[in-house]
């Protein structure tokens, strides 16, 4: 397992978004689709998830409703809104710039500047 | 989530199940993938558990969480469901046009005039005086007049007063060279009295402190009125000089409109003349007002003034009764004292009022509920709580009462407006009174609290429906047995609460037919008064006054319509006497006595035949009664018996006034009392003395007519006029508006006691007329049935009728209690009658039982002509 990357504020309501943004999941899907494509790499514990997932369901971003899974299991599947798309879309598209801008920044060469 | 949908409300229980279940789910759903890798059943749990964290942690952060969440989507729902309920009370309310008509007018009448009378309350009474630190302002011996040398010796001499300044009221002042002569209302004050009161003026300055010595006293401040009026608002009127009765007068200053102080129509002020060597000097003829010294208050104020009494007594030979019951109290308690009561009365007339409004208004509301029994029946079948029921209707009880509360603001100022116009404009503070923020904020509560008031009952009684119980039996529903007596209750109440009303305001009326039969000693009617104050040098020698005054009496006789005419310094019923001490040659008074005083008059022409004051014995003044002749008086009936009695008083000698009258004056005849400062107090022992002997420089006129006096207004002042055209005729009323005004306290009080409980049987009569009717349109079958069975018409009209008396005997019997009590406070203010007065208790409960029975007899005919075959088929 890689080492585990220390989570940046917000993120991870983007993550969830992005993960329900393949179809509608219940939190063990979202938790696994996470788990699978970051290699376990980041340090997000499923109890904040569904912290997340309930906030996102508070403003509408998400809905939720339980239903009878294959194996006859009781589970609340999460379903992103219209609004919840548009919000990933926007924070979608800022976090690339966002991370662009700082990648460059961060790679930069030194400069040499005249010598004294 | 819709806002027409109810949303399932969640509990805590809930909740916590909700997330638990989410968790297993989640947990066994791991452990299934864990299983599914390979790994061993409780290795699999194992990971599963731990991804989740420390479980009840993670269960606790979750469902807190949650909760919050929870709570506020109920409070939104709160307001989303507030909104429902509003908009349904409106479309109630709009469908229910007749109820909702009576409830808002009814409702707005009890605020409007609660508006009217609590903003007059609060601008007389409660607003602080609008001076610097009003509250350390007093009036000093607020009973009595001081003179020019107690105010020095008080400002030099009292350590509990940081400041003494006077006021002396009443002055009439004739102005010219400023437009046409006109006659001014001044007050003299002394020079620190605006600095002490601590206000500006718009322009120019307030009084220099050498402004009252001699030389130095012609200087005017004029009100804002008159500075409109007179000088078009010419801001150069500052330093004009114009004649104040003949002495030019230097104007130096204008007050700001909002000024007010002691006297509230002031036209301008001058300085006192404070001159030691005047024989006016020690003459006590101002209000003295005081600004407590720092750490001093009200009582040490007044004990460090009693403790200067003895001293000021023996520096300016005041007599031993000098300073008697002198007191100090707070400028506004003495300013308002008169009239405090009076607003008082009328203010818990008001709120008696607002409560008749409120049970009539609740009466309302129970019948409205009973109409729409069948309605929340259905809606209590259908699921709805009863805390929701309850709270719909008290919603729109309180949108009645927002609705009715702001009509009756409005209401209330067009109220107000008409009581500023109705109180006596003597009432300090009266033309500052506004619908200020206070008034607004005192309305919005009584407004809520009456809306509350009104609902919660029939709202509470509404939601006990059965549902069932009401969908089961087709009935016309309603008539709960505690509807029946709370609407029963109310009506009580109603009756009640009338004839306190009634009863106040019966024995003002009481009063006032008593004031106006009371043998005043002098006969008011058919009298035109005037006040002529010359001003030009026709008066410069005793002999020119009596020559100008005999002469104008001479012409205005002359006037056709004219019976007599007569003038006299100082008319009676004007609220205050002019007093003087009294000697008898016959019986010194030892100096250390109390000296005695009389009210005295100085008269001229036909004074006695024009006021109709009769001779008992001995003379009235000729005109051989001159300056040069003996000094001769005339003393009152009841100075005559006090003095001689069983003994002819004429012959005798007495002197009247001795710091200006050194000889002794021959009583030579006695006429009967008249009721000397107010209607309401018995005749006092008065002396009446030749104007030709004392000269004084202006008289009131009285001239009587056989027609109505006011239409010699344009003639007299034409005959005056040709007169001396510079002399301004002022004060022009009837002698019979003087005597209202002398009662115009009372007048007030019942006159807005008989409107308020007009306005409070009216809405009585409402209630109880609101109640029979419903019981009447409740028991149609009943009354069929009787009327089928063969009961007569009249027996069926009686017991209706019985019902409405029934109530109407309880409200009375409590009320005429309620009135007994209540009448105390009426204590000060009726005159000739008890508060308790029988007579007056027993007509207020036969009318109100009167208004009762016609109440109750429209509904009354309505159920005998009950068409039995109709109303059983009306099911």
């Amino acid at each position: 397992m890689a080492q585990e990357l220390p989570l940046l504020k917000g993120t991870v309501d983007m993550l969830v978004l992005k993960a329900l943004s393949w179809g509608p999941m219940h939190g063990f899907g979202i938790s696994l689709w996470l788990d699978t494509h970051s290699k376990g790499s980041l340090g997000l514990d499923d109890s904040s998830m569904y912290q997340v997932l309930h906030r996102l369901e508070e403003r509408k971003l998400v809905s939720a409703e339980w239903r009878t899974t294959d194996n006859n299991r009781r589970a609340r599947v999460y379903t992103l809104t219209r609004a919840g798309r548009a919000q990933l879309d926007a924070q979608t598209d800022t976090w690339l710039r966002y991370s662009r801008v700082v990648t460059a920044l961060m790679t930069a060469r030194p400069r040499t500047t005249g010598s004294t | 989530m819709s806002a027409r949908i109810p949303r399932i409300h969640r509990d805590a229980g809930d909740i916590d199940r909700e997330i638990r279940e989410e968790l297993a789910t989640h947990i066994a759903m791991w452990t299934d993938h864990f299983i599914a890798r390979g790994l061993p059943r409780d290795e699999a749990e194992r990971r599963a558990l731990a991804r989740v964290g420390e479980l009840q942690a993670t269960l606790d952060t979750l469902s807190a969480s949650a909760r919050h969440r929870e709570d506020f989507m109920n409070r939104r729902e709160w307001w989303t469901t507030l909104r429902g309920d509003v908009s349904f009370a409106m479309r109630q309310m709009r469908r229910q046009p007749a109820f909702t008509i009576v409830a808002l007018l009814t409702f707005a009448l009890g605020i409007g005039a609660n508006t009217a009378m609590f903003s007059v309350v609060r601008g007389v009474l409660l607003r602080p005086l609008p001076y610097r630190e009003p509250q350390r302002l007093a009036a000093i011996w607020p009973t009595r007049a001081i003179s020019n040398a107690e105010l020095i010796y008080l400002q030099r001499n009292a350590r509990s007063m940081s400041g003494v300044a006077a006021f002396s009221p009443g002055w009439g002042i004739a102005m010219t060279g400023a437009g046409d002569p006109r006659q001014l209302a001044v007050a003299r004050t002394s020079t620190s009295f605006f600095q002490m009161l601590g206000v500006r003026p718009a322009l120019g300055r307030l009084f220099t402190p050498n402004e009252s010595d001699p030389g130095n006293w012609d200087v005017a401040i004029l009100s804002h009125a008159l500075w409109i009026t007179q000088f078009g608002g010419d801001p150069s009127v500052v330093g004009r000089v114009v004649d104040m009765d003949g002495q030019p007068t230097r104007i130096v200053g204008v007050m700001p409109a909002s000024f007010e102080a002691i006297q509230s129509d002031v036209d301008a002020w001058l300085p006192l003349q404070i001159d030691p060597h005047s024989p006016f000097y020690t003459g006590q003829t101002a209000i003295a007002i005081g600004r407590l010294a720092p750490g001093a208050t009200l009582v040490t104020a007044a004990a460090e003034l009693a403790s200067l009494v003895p001293r000021i007594r023996a520096a300016f030979n005041y007599t031993e009764d000098y300073g008697r019951g002198g007191t100090v109290v707070g400028l506004q308690e003495s300013l308002t004292g008169g009239t405090r009561r009076a607003l008082l009365v009328l203010l818990g007339a008001v709120a008696v009022l607002v409560l008749i409004a409120v049970a009539n208004v609740g009466n309302l509301m129970l019948s409205h509920t009973n109409a729409r029994h069948r309605e929340l029946a259905i809606r209590r079948a259908l699921g709805a709580s009863r805390s929701r029921i309850v709270r719909q209707l008290v919603v729109q009880s309180l949108l009645i009462a927002l609705i009715g509360g702001v009509l009756g603001v409005g209401a209330g100022v067009v109220g107000m407006r008409a009581l500023k116009a109705v109180l006596p404009a003597t009432l300090p503070m009266l033309s500052t009174v506004s619908l200020d923020i206070g008034v607004l904020i005192v309305c919005a509560a009584v407004t809520v609290g009456a809306g509350l008031a009104f609902g919660i009952g029939p709202a509470a009684l509404a939601s006990r429906v059965d549902p069932e119980g009401v969908l089961r039996v087709s009935s016309t529903g309603g008539g709960s047995r505690a509807s029946i007596a709370m609407r029963r209750a109310f009506v009580v109440a109603e009756v009640a609460l009338a004839v306190v009303l009634v009863a106040g305001a019966g024995l003002m009326a009481e009063t006032l037919w008593r004031l106006q039969r009371v043998d005043i000693g002098f006969d008011p009617r058919g009298v035109l008064t005037f006040r002529i104050q010359p001003t030009s040098g026709q008066v410069s020698t005793p002999e020119k006054t009596a020559l100008y005054f005999d002469e104008l009496a001479r012409r205005l006789a002359a006037i056709p319509g004219v019976a007599t005419v007569g003038a006299a310094q100082h008319l009676p019923l004007s609220g205050f006497n002019w007093n003087a001490s009294l000697d008898i040659e016959s019986h010194p008074i030892p100096t250390t006595a109390a000296h005695p005083f009389v009210v005295w008059r100085s008269v001229t022409g036909n004074y006695f035949e024009t006021m109709r004051v009769p001779l008992v014995r001995g003379r009235l003044f000729e005109a051989t009664d001159t300056r040069g002749a003996p000094p001769v008086i005339v003393i009152s009936a009841s100075m005559a018996a006090h003095y001689w009695p069983g003994r002819n008083a004429i012959g005798e000698h007495i002197r009247v006034g001795n710091a200006t009258n050194k000889n002794w004056a021959t009583i030579v005849g006695v006429v009967g009392d008249v009721r000397s400062a107010t209607a309401d107090a018995p005749g006092v022992e008065e002396v009446y003395r030749p104007n030709a002997q004392l000269n004084l420089h202006f008289m009131h006129f009285v001239v009587r007519t056989s027609g109505n006096p006011m239409a010699l207004v344009a003639s007299v002042r034409a005959v005056v006029h040709a007169f001396d055209a510079t002399v301004p005729v002022a004060e022009v009323q009837s002698l019979g508006d003087v005597f209202a005004t002398s009662i115009g306290t009372r007048r007030t009080v019942a006159m807005l006691l008989a409107a308020f409980a007009t306005l409070g049987t009216l809405l009585g009569a409402i209630g109880i007329y609101g109640v029979v009717a419903y019981s009447v349109s409740q028991r149609t079958r009943e009354l069929g049935i009787r009327t089928a069975l063969g009961a007569i018409e009249r027996h069926i009209t009686w017991m209706v009728l019985r019902e409405g008396l029934e109530l109407s005997i309880i409200g009375v019997v409590i009320g005429v209690c309620g009135a007994i009590v209540a009448g105390r406070a009426l204590q000060a203010l009726v005159f000739g009658v008890q508060t308790t007065d029988p007579i007056i208790l027993s007509a207020v409960a036969a009318c109100a039982l009167l208004v009762a029975v016609a109440a109750s007899y429209g509904p009354a005919r309505r159920a005998a002509r009950i068409d039995p075959l109709t109303a059983l088929r009306g099911e």
